[in-house]
């Protein structure tokens, strides 16, 4: 290389003054020119010189060193609270004309099953007294908003990311929404007939999540129907058709009563407006809502599992397996170690039981931690051939002993560490993510420097911490299994592992599942009204509705008839941003994505598959986009660069 | 509103349309804006060579009440060889947004060479391998990767943009990086890597034609710009044009217009702005300045009557595509016509949108005003219901507009309509990204973004109906226009082709 330099610099010269004499010589003279004079030489054109070149400086030739990443500095989080008890968290950002703000509703451990997933499932569409018709979906929006409502087993949140100069309408909505709630009885009731009916359709994995739930957690448990964090958000409500057909507009008005109050409610904002100006505006219209109690409802009670082997006669020659634990809390100190080792424990499974190893046979393993306010399980799964099963619970703890042991891979060990340090940073660059940090400072009771303390904490890690949190939470002694299969086969030998005494249990006897009015559904084809835009994704999905009403749990479980995997999700439909991880690539024929960790996954090659949106498709998707449009309405607005934010 | 638009992962090298997408900032050079003259004032003097005065923050009035506005604290800096540096810190993350913009985009395409900085876009987007040779450099480029988020090399009719973020302690490595590909960028390029990277335009040219409704953009530029307009043709250019592009083209190309007196370089993020100007002297301030590229300009384009282009396409549903030629990007007119779109089919309500739907005559309708530098399109798109014929589309879509421009839309729809384009505009800047790119999308057509994107955010702000009642008379005149009236043929191509032509 430098070699080729050095010449380029020696010929540039002549090069240059052989183009310039060529490039300037003059036609043939007419006339002899004169003889030249001794004393005044003949002028010679002076070569043009070269252009000049940038030099190879030497700081060049290597790169420069990569010093230790920046130590972080944390926001500054304000805290204040209104006269009645209302806790408000603001961070303040005045560098763009933006506010991220939640009113973030902490649940009780005692609420009515069911009641919390249809409160998030209806909220979009709840009204209040002085309203008239207004939805407080269609009021966020109005003001310029872009409001999401997501709920779970611990909480509500009620966010919308909006100008600040809209401030003021966004708080008049959540505020009289707070106070004087009407729902509507119809919107209630398709709202629930929504939710029984995707809890008939669940899918595999969230019935046998709910069935280990059911088996190791006590009677009343907060989380006893949770069917897992997966951010499936298909899956992720809580309640059986039994409980949820039980509940209507007045239930649903009874329980926000309960569970609306103030003491339940913290306003967190984060961008440009500062605690003062947020508590004056928010003392207005809500200092004299008055309701419940003083105290925020407590998380639920520390977490002890039913003891045995618990054993799902069903039959199969198959088996599900699952060994769970308890796991910490979300706001516990071990977080970072435990979803990083979490990581490497599901490596595991997947490199080593996976179907080819010879001796389990087990496919779709899995390691899965629920981070709630209280304890949650630690679970790890697999499901096998019935003669594999003994294997794969062996396999399993192996991989425990393995990982806690530490042998494990250093860089997938850095990846997975890394991954996690560059999701804390991100989460500090935006303002949106800064109101998504401040909530989960409220729901989970977090500290209040956690967004840098837990970069912090993701930077120093080390591989000791993951043996240790490994070898506390997953120690064999306090695991418990839970298996499915058939009970003449898988009796014996399961109770040869020394995990405890082998009880038969029979199956749940699953409901017939529930349908919604035919008016209701979708009919393969999408459609454009007032009420929003509707989806549809081809014939004989049952499930294949996507409304832009609907909040951000629409699911695509078949596309063109055949069934995908049951983690593939379209989130916020409907004028909202598409999910974070939610992506539909290759439609028309060609084969959909595999690539990404929640893609849509074909089970068997579908002789054509269309996605019909909106009943053309083809102005909408490119080959290889995701989903752009939804009835009309722009769906995502992020792609790859955002999807692994979350 | 242009709404910037997300990077995919990955250095990739992304296409937009030559006329950009609604999604897309669009491009353009304001006419009556000049860069603001260099004063002197917040002068940035690095140790090993001089820099030209720097233009201060101009002191941006306070907005009005109720309308949004950014504090943009933007430091200039000009270096000898006339790259221009903007230097915004934020220590909220530990992150920095580079972005490197080239004036070398479609517009600054040679004549017969349609196409070529869309190919160069391609070719920059490698690694220079001068120094350290391929295997090093690859594998810095891949260290850089793995750490960087929204990496891409985008070329569109303005400008062609390298932009990523990473973490902020890997700063001088990304400085060493592009200072490399500005000053050796295509060293050691052999013709078979431009073969092969022209392959890869073919190919996204043929992908644009095959696309449903693909070609329509391309028939509608062909049917509105004379010959030698630098819109007339793609991004992607003519696959005849580069059939014959030579190593000669390529490198002169580059010489020319990947130079740093041609380019910009916005860092927004974690960094001190004192060690930075070190660092960026250091690596940017020993690349010599390239040649002078003469401005870009074009008339102004005008519709003389209304034109009909029937075209043919494999495609399941009829289309009607009618586009007027409008103002550029923030002349007069063109924001108005960015809250008509809004008014019209903005969201489900947008009266055209909802009146077609409701008469069930169209499946899915939509508007936009594609504003660009040097000329606009305004659209309207209608897929039609199935057995609806094109003229009773129309009918509605001219009704429609006859309303608005006998009488102003209301405030309310006004008001929709504003908040979701300030929004548009705001919420891109969240990340330092967005924020880098709204920098130096308002500076390369203003000069000064500070000033610029509050004014820009001020004037959507108080636009009124009255104003949209008289764009739309003024723009959008029934009689100037080019009609595309979609028809299906299983033996046409996809992406469609105009009838006759």
């Amino acid at each position: 290389m430098k070699r080729m330099r050095a010449r380029r610099l020696v010929l540039a010269p002549v090069l240059a003054a052989l183009g310039a004499a060529c490039a300037s010589a003059p036609p043939p003279p007419s006339a002899p020119p004169p003889a030249p004079s001794a004393s005044a030489p003949m002028p010679v054109a002076a070569p043009e010189p070269p252009p000049p070149e940038t030099p190879d400086d030497d700081f060049r030739k290597r790169p420069p060193a990569i010093p230790p990443r920046a130590a972080t500095q944390a926001p500054r989080v304000d805290e204040g609270r209104l006269s009645n008890g209302i806790r408000v968290l603001v961070v303040e950002q005045k560098d763009a004309p933006l506010v991220s703000l939640q009113a973030v509703i902490t649940f009780a451990a005692h609420d009515p099953a069911g009641a919390r997933s249809l409160l998030a499932e209806v909220v979009p569409r709840a009204e209040w007294k002085s309203g008239g018709k207004t939805t407080l979906l269609g009021a966020l929006e109005a003001a310029g908003g872009s409001p999401l409502f997501e709920g779970d087993v611990d909480v509500l949140h009620l966010a919308d990311n909006l100008l600040g100069t809209q401030l003021d309408p966004t708080l008049d909505a959540l505020a009289e929404y707070l106070q004087h709630p009407v729902y509507d009885k119809a919107a209630v009731d398709e709202a629930r007939d929504k939710l029984r009916e995707r809890a008939g359709e669940e899918s595999q994995r969230a019935a046998l999540s709910r069935l280990v739930h059911e088996t190791l957690l006590p009677n009343g448990h907060a989380y006893r129907g949770y069917r897992g964090p997966e951010g499936r958000r298909a899956d992720a409500f809580e309640g059986t058709d039994d409980a949820l057909k039980r509940l209507d507009a007045a239930a649903l008005a009874r329980f926000h009563t309960l569970a609306i109050v103030p003491a339940s409610v913290t306003f967190v904002a984060a961008g440009n407006v500062t605690r003062a100006a947020l508590v004056e505006k928010l003392e207005r219209r809500l200092g004299g809502w008055r309701a419940g109690g003083k105290d925020a409802p407590p998380p639920p009670p520390a977490l002890k599992l039913a003891s045995g082997v618990a054993l799902y006669d069903d039959g199969s020659a198959d088996a599900e397996i699952v060994l769970a634990g308890v796991g910490p809390s979300r706001g516990h100190k071990d977080y970072a170690a435990v979803v990083v080792a979490n990581q490497l424990l599901g490596d595991a499974l997947r490199s080593n039981l996976r179907p080819t190893w010879p001796r389990s046979g087990g496919t779709d393993p899995m390691a899965r931690v629920d981070l709630l306010r209280g304890e949650g399980l630690w679970a790890l799964s697999v499901r096998t051939a019935g003669t594999g099963a003994t294997a794969s619970v062996e396999g399993i703890l192996a991989e425990i002993e393995r990982v806690h042991r530490g042998t494990f891979s250093e860089d997938a060990f850095e990846e997975h560490r890394l991954a996690w340090v560059r999701w804390t940073e991100t989460l500090l660059e935006r303002t949106s993510d800064m109101g998504w940090w401040l909530s989960r400072i409220a729901t989970y009771g977090l500290a209040m420097d956690e967004p840098g303390r837990l970069r912090d904490a993701f930077l120093s890690l080390k591989p000791d911490d993951v043996k240790r949190v490994v070898g506390e939470y997953l120690d064999k002694k306090k695991l418990r299994l839970v298996a499915k299969g058939d009970a003449k086969t898988l009796r014996e030998p399961l109770g040869k592992l020394g995990l405890g005494t082998v009880v038969v249990r029979k199956v749940p006897v699953a409901a017939k599942p529930f349908e919604r009015p035919k008016k209701l559904r979708g009919r393969g084809r999408g459609r454009s009204s007032r009420a929003g835009a509707e989806l549809g994704l081809g014939v004989g999905c049952r499930l294949a509705r996507l409304r832009a009403t609907d909040s951000d749990d629409a699911s695509i479980r078949c596309v063109g008839g055949v069934p995908c995997s049951d983690d593939a999700s379209i989130r916020r439909v409907g004028g909202v941003p598409c999910s974070d991880d939610a992506s539909i690539r290759r439609v028309d024929g060609a084969p959909l994505l595999g690539r990404r960790f929640n893609s849509i996954r074909r089970r068997s090659p579908p002789t054509r598959t269309t996605l019909q949106f909106d009943a053309s498709a083809e102005s909408l998707c490119s080959d290889d986009a995701s989903i752009r449009r939804v009835g009309g309405v722009p769906v995502l607005g992020r792609r790859f660069d955002s999807t692994r934010r979350r | 509103m242009p709404r910037m638009r997300a990077r995919p992962r990955g250095f990739v090298h992304a296409s937009l349309h030559l006329l950009v997408p609604l999604a897309v900032l669009a491009e353009t050079s304001l006419a009556h804006a000049q860069s603001p003259a260099p004063a002197a004032g917040a002068r940035f003097v690095p140790p090993a060579t001089s820099v030209a005065p720097v233009a201060p923050v101009a002191p941006v009035a306070a907005a009005p009440r109720g309308v949004p506005s950014f504090a943009l604290d933007v430091e200039r800096v000009v270096l000898d060889n006339g790259l221009e540096i903007l230097l915004e810190e934020n220590h909220r993350s530990p992150l920095v947004a580079l972005q490197v913009s080239y004036k070398a985009g479609a517009k600054h395409d040679p004549k017969n060479r349609r196409g070529l900085a869309y190919l160069v876009g391609l070719l920059v987007a490698d690694p220079s391998t001068r120094h350290v040779g391929r295997t090093v450099a690859a594998e810095m480029y891949r260290a850089l990767k793995a750490e960087a988020f929204r990496p891409s090399v985008d070329t569109n009719v303005e400008r062609t943009t390298v932009s990523y973020t990473f973490p902020s302690n890997q700063l001088e490595l990304a400085l060493w990086t592009e200072s490399d590909r500005m000053g050796f960028g295509l060293d050691g390029m052999d013709l078979a890597t431009i073969l092969q990277k022209r392959d890869r335009v073919d190919a996204a040219r043929r992908a644009e034609e095959e696309r449903p409704y693909g070609a329509l953009d391309g028939i509608v530029r062909q049917a509105s710009f004379p010959s030698d307009h630098p819109y007339r043709t793609g991004i992607l250019g003519t696959g005849g044009d580069l059939a014959s592009v030579t190593h000669a083209d390529v490198k002169a190309f580059v010489k020319t217009h990947y130079a740093p007196n041609n380019a910009t370089l916005v860092l927004v993020g974690d960094f001190d702005k004192t060690k930075v100007k070190e660092l960026l002297t250091k690596y940017f301030g020993p690349i010599v300045r390239g040649p002078a590229v003469a401005k870009v300009e074009a008339p102004p384009v005008t519709f003389d009557g209304e034109r009909h282009i029937p075209v043919a396409a494999n495609v399941e549903r009829p289309r009607l595509l009618v586009s007027w030629s409008t103002p550029p990007l923030f002349a007069d007119g063109d924001l108005e016509l960015d809250v008509t779109y809004q008014v019209l089919t903005g969201t489900a309500e947008g009266r055209l949108k909802r009146r077609l739907l409701d008469l069930k005559l169209a499946t899915e309708v939509t508007s936009r005003q594609r504003s660009s530098a040097l000329a606009s399109h305004f659209d309207v798109d209608v897929t039609l219901a199935p057995g609806v014929a094109h003229d009773r589309a129309l009918r509605v879509v001219d009704e429609e507009l006859d309303k608005l421009r006998a009488a102003a839309p209301t405030e309310a729809e006004v008001d929709v309509a504003r908040q979701r384009l300030l929004r548009q505009t705001a919420f891109p800047a969240e990340t330092f990204a967005g924020r880098a790119q709204l920098i130096g999308y308002y500076h390369h057509h203003a000069g000064d973004a500070a000033k610029l994107v509050n004014e820009y955010l001020a004037r959507y702000a108080a636009v009124t109906p009255e104003a949209v009642r008289k764009a739309v008379a003024t723009h959008l005149p029934p009689k100037k226009r080019i009609v595309l009236t979609v028809t299906h043929s299983s033996s046409a191509p996809r992406g469609g082709k105009a009838e006759g032509n």
